[in-house]
């Protein structure tokens, strides 16, 4: 009972998901360089994006896993607090975002490089998912009603920008696709689900 | 060929053969290990036509650079190990120049 009740706190999950900050903030904080001598704002650019796009990506699996698994209780947690995974991508994103605009050093810099396309999809990622955290709260779900889901819906468009902004800004396919071909997998299934078998139960 | 063909052609390999999931923007000629020339030798030379040197790497048979452009652009280029040419710039995915090989 007592590990319930603090696996279902909110100190619980927002501790969990500033986990992996910890780090970054100690190189941050103690100006380590990397060792071949990057500093600490260029080198946490990738883990910050890396999980700006891991809890995007957490935040999306647990519908499908939820068809997968109804009666499943570990899913059904995950969905009570789906909306913490999503703010907490947004959080990464925004830390990343800092971070890239202080490597960069200049707005001429950062606007120079503005269409190229590994960067104005991981701009378009960004300002899809800022409206989506600002309104992951119980008072704007209620002011937007019936308007909130199809606003949380970007998600979609804004993890296919990510997709791209990912494999482009370095030109490496391989990271991403680990992320994102698990995910291409689960919506496929949900699709398979959803549309082709003419089931009516799809859960939230 | 272009970027689209190339991004296509490289999401397939990427998914069958993944773990040398190579980028294969640009392939050198294979070339003696030998006769490159070095990471300080490099540098020397982009700097001495006003770029910027972040760090390099070897992908393709070529040196591929991070760094910055005489116009200030942050870019991958790709250059001949052997005679130190621009072969390739590369600016966040997007092709900036590529040698006519």
């Amino acid at each position: 009972m007592g590990v319930l009740n603090v696996a279902n706190s909110r100190a619980f999950i927002w501790g969990l998901l500033a986990l992996p900050s910890i780090p970054m903030v100690l190189a941050l904080t103690s100006g380590t360089a990397a060792e071949d001598g990057r500093p600490a704002t260029e080198f946490l650019l990738h883990p910050t994006g890396e999980f700006a796009a891991r809890f995007m990506i957490i935040s999306m699996i647990i519908s499908p896993f939820r068809l997968m698994f109804p009666k499943n209780k570990f899913w059904f947690w995950m969905l009570r607090r789906r909306r913490y995974f999503g703010v907490a991508a947004f959080a990464y994103a925004a830390a990343h975002t800092i971070l890239y605009l202080i490597d960069m050093g200049s707005l001429q810099a950062v606007l120079g490089e503005f269409w190229a396309l590994g960067i104005w999809t991981g701009w378009l990622a960004f300002f899809i998912f800022l409206p989506m955290a600002l309104t992951s709260n119980d008072a704007s779900m209620r002011l937007l009603g019936r308007r909130w889901k199809p606003l949380q819906r970007f998600v979609y468009l804004a993890a296919v920008a990510t997709l791209l902004h990912w494999m482009f800004v370095h030109n490496e396919f391989g990271p991403a696709l680990v992320h994102f071909v698990p995910l291409l997998l689960l919506e496929a299934y949900r699709i398979q689900r959803t549309y082709l078998t003419g089931s009516t139960s799809a859960p939230a | 060929m272009n970027l689209t063909l190339h991004t296509a052609i490289s999401l397939l390999m990427c998914v069958f053969t993944f773990p040398a999931c190579a980028t294969g923007l640009y392939e050198c000629a294979p070339t003696e290990r030998s006769s490159w020339l070095t990471q300080d030798e490099v540098t020397e030379k982009l700097i001495g036509e006003g770029w910027q040197v972040r760090r390099m790497k070897e992908d393709g048979g070529c040196w591929e650079v991070y760094g910055t452009t005489p116009q200030g652009q942050r870019v991958e280029v790709y250059l001949d190990p052997v005679s130190g040419e621009v072969l390739l710039i590369n600016q966040r995915g997007t092709i900036l120049f590529r040698k006519d090989s």
